[in-house]
């Protein structure tokens, strides 16, 4: 259990990062998937801990998403503004798009990140299950608790949108 | 390589350097959470013994289970004793005798209500000749 915890943490935790956008939180939901899974699934063998894994995870970023919409709502109706969110970050950041930015590889994995981090959550989620973690249609639409055709779909949508947004980019290999 | 795969190929990339780019204190962080969350629970840790997981329902289920199948057994042997020894045992007639067992379901009915001389059962010859034609033994 614990070499698979060390395996997936620094994952999870980018994972998580993406989806919420602050550390703090993405700390917190990777810690409370892990003690889950100790606690509910410690029994089950090595094969299957990884889509359970994601499956809990993913569940948490959710609940996390749901939670922020109940305050977002609440802070609406009481006309508090949202301080959390810096103006800068709403904006779409220019200097992106120099192409003598992408020069340097770092800024072109940074271009790349935030593109993936403007994605709708479930379309994220279904990009990097498939793409990078390497679940099949089945397991993703498993871990995602939908059907193998929302899976298609909002994977579908991803890489099309992302293929737009990155341009040449993704076109390199 | 196709659009799709390269883009696939940029997208793991950039995700693994992300990875790797992960500061100290973060990773620091990461690993304090893992073993607090495996000291968190030393029972689920400890909990196999001998390829067993003691679930305490699954456990009192078993321990169930097994006291029923003591107590049944024990009730039907000694009610078995009972019925065959309640005369003592030897002072049962042959019939007596063969009733009790029948009764208590050592011997079939069907034994005794069948019309065939009972040399038909004791010839040795029919037995060896099942034998050898279905290979029982």
């Amino acid at each position: 259990m614990e070499s698979f915890l060390k395996s997936v943490e620094r994952r999870a935790f980018v994972v998580a990062r993406m989806q919420t956008k602050d550390q703090e939180e993405a700390l917190d939901i990777v810690q409370d998937a892990m003690f889950t899974l100790v606690q509910k699934y410690s029994d089950r063998p090595l094969a299957e801990l990884g889509p359970l894994f994601h499956t809990i995870l993913y569940s948490k970023i959710n609940d996390w998403h749901r939670k922020q919409k109940v305050r977002n709502r609440w802070r609406v109706f009481f006309g508090f503004k949202d301080f959390d969110i810096a103006p800068e970050d709403t904006v779409p950041q220019e200097q992106f798009l120099e192409p003598e930015a992408y020069l340097e590889e770092e800024e072109i994995n940074k271009h790349v990140l935030e593109e993936i981090k403007k994605l709708p959550p479930r379309q994220q989620e279904a990009l990097v299950l498939r793409a990078w973690e390497g679940f099949s249609v089945a397991e993703t639409a498993e871990i995602m608790k939908c059907s193998q055709g929302s899976v298609k779909t909002h994977y579908s949508r991803a890489v099309h949108m992302l293929r737009n947004r990155l341009g040449e980019i993704g076109k390199q290999s | 390589m196709n659009d799709n795969n390269k883009l696939n190929k940029r997208l793991k990339e950039s995700l693994d350097k992300d990875v790797e780019a992960l500061s100290a204190t973060v990773q620091t962080r990461l690993t304090q959470a893992r073993i607090q969350a495996l000291n968190e629970f030393p029972i689920t840790q400890n909990k196999y013994l001998f390829g067993f997981s003691f679930n305490p329902m699954k456990v009192s289920a078993v321990f169930a289970s097994l006291l029923f199948v003591v107590f049944s057994s024990f009730f039907i042997l000694d009610s078995s004793n009972m019925s065959l020894d309640k005369n003592g045992g030897e002072n049962l007639t042959t019939d007596e005798l063969i009733e009790a067992h029948v009764v208590n379901g050592i011997i079939g009915k069907e034994f005794f209500e069948t019309e065939e001389d009972l040399d038909f059962f004791e010839n040795l010859e029919l037995y060896q000749w099942l034998d050898t034609e279905f290979k029982i033994s």
